[in-house]
C-alpha cells in the first residue's frame, strides 16, 4: 500500500513540477536540461523504492506509474478540462510575421528560439516568412509559413539588386 | 487577433491563469527551498534544539526528522559517585525509533518497566556526554522522556517527515 501511495503523490508531484517549469524546459530540451531531469529522476527513484530493493517493490511502483498514465490519458480524452489543465493549451506567439512579444516573454521563450524553429522546420530565414507560429501545448514551436514561401523568396529575390542599386 | 483563420483554438484565458498557476508555483518552490535552507526539513538552523543543562543532564537533538534517515541525540549526563552516568529512555522511544548505536558504549543495558536503561562508566569526570543514533521507523509525531537519576526528565519532541 504504501508503494502505491508514494508512487502516487511522486507522480502528482512531477507533474506539478512540468508545469510549474512551465513548457520551456519540456519542449526543446538542451543537454544541461537533459541531465538535469536524469538527476531528478534519480533523486525520486530512491524516494520510491526507499530500502525496499525487492522485485515486488518494483513491479508495484512501475505497475502504479503505468496505470496512472493510461487514467490520465483516458480522463484527458473524456474531460477537455482535464487536458487543458494537465497539458496546456497552444498559443499564438507570431501572427504574420509579428512577434507577440508579451505572449513570448511570459511563455519565457525568445523571438530567436521561434527563428530556429522556422529555419530548422522550414527553412525560413526572416520573420516576415512566417504567417503563424504556435507554441503548441507540448512546448514545441510551430511554424506555419507564408505561401507560397518560394515565389516570395523569388520575387525578393528579384527585387533586392534593384533596391541595392545607386539611384 | 481578427486573423481570420488562426489554425488553433486558442484561449487565452486559461493560458493567463496557468502563467498565474505558474508564479504561485516558483513561489512555492523558493519557500520550499528557503525552508529547506533555514532546516525546517531537519539538518539546519530551526531543527536543531537543546534542552535541559548543558552542563548538567541536557540533550541536544532534530525537532524535524526523516523516515529512515538516521538522526544524532547527544546526551550530557552527570556522574554519579561511583563514576557511572545512568541514562534512562522512555518506551513511547522504541515504538518510533530503532536504535543504531549508542557511544560510548554501556557498561550495563536493561530494560525496566519496558524503558530502556543504560549505565555508562565516567571514568574520573564528573559528567559523560553520549551519543545515541536513532532511525525513525514511521512518519509520526514523536514524544518519549530521557531520565537520570536525581534530575527532572526531558521529553522530547520531534515531527519525522515521510
Amino acid at each position: 500500500m504504501d508503494s502505491v501511495l508514494k508512487a502516487f503523490i511522486i507522480y502528482v508531484f512531477l507533474w506539478a513540477i512540468m508545469r510549474i517549469t512551465g513548457r520551456r524546459a519540456l519542449g526543446e530540451l538542451s543537454v544541461f536540461e537533459f541531465v538535469l531531469f536524469l538527476i531528478i529522476g534519480g533523486a525520486t527513484q530512491r524516494a520510491l523504492t526507499g530500502e525496499d530493493y525487492s522485485l515486488v517493490n518494483a513491479i508495484i511502483i512501475v505497475a502504479t506509474l503505468a496505470l496512472l498514465e493510461v487514467i490520465t490519458s483516458l480522463l484527458e480524452r473524456r474531460y477537455r478540462l482535464f487536458a487543458k489543465v494537465t497539458r496546456g493549451v497552444p498559443m499564438l506567439v507570431m501572427a504574420d510575421g509579428e512577434f507577440m512579444t508579451s505572449r513570448l516573454r511570459q511563455a519565457r521563450i525568445t523571438e530567436d528560439d521561434v527563428m530556429e524553429a522556422a529555419r530548422r522546420l522550414h527553412g525560413l530565414e526572416r520573420p516576415e516568412d512566417i504567417r503563424f507560429a504556435v507554441l503548441e501545448a507540448s512546448g514545441k514551436i510551430s511554424i506555419i509559413p507564408r505561401r507560397p514561401v518560394q515565389a516570395q523568396a523569388r520575387k525578393r529575390a528579384r527585387a533586392s539588386p534593384r533596391s541595392e542599386s545607386p539611384t | 487577433m481578427a486573423e481570420p483563420s488562426i489554425p488553433i483554438e486558442e484561449n487565452m484565458r486559461f493560458q493567463r491563469a496557468t502563467w498565474k498557476a505558474e508564479r504561485a508555483g516558483w513561489v512555492i518552490l523558493t519557500l520550499i527551498v528557503a525552508a529547506a535552507l533555514l532546516g525546517v526539513f531537519s539538518n539546519g538552523y530551526l531543527s536543531f534544539t537543546q534542552i535541559g543543562d548543558e552542563n548538567g543532564f541536557g540533550v541536544s537533538y532534530e525537532r524535524f526528522q526523516r523516515k529512515t534517515v538516521t538522526t544524532h541525540l547527544r546526551v550530557n549526563l552527570p556522574a554519579d559517585d561511583d563514576n557511572e552516568a545512568h541514562l534512562r529512555i522512555g518506551k513511547s522511544a522504541l515504538d518510533d525509533y530503532e536504535i543504531d548505536s549508542i557511544d560510548p558504549r554501556p557498561v550495563r543495558a536493561a530494560a525496566d518497566q519496558s524503558d530502556l536503561v543504560f549505565d555508562f562508566d565516567a571514568g574520573s569526570a564528573r559528567k559523560l556526554t553520549a551519543f545515541i543514533a536513532l532511525r525513525p521507523r514511521r512518519a509520526t509525531i514523536a514524544r518519549f522522556d530521557l531520565s537520570t537519576p536525581g534530575q527532572k526528565p526531558l521529553t522530547l519532541q520531534a515531527l519525522v517527515y515521510p
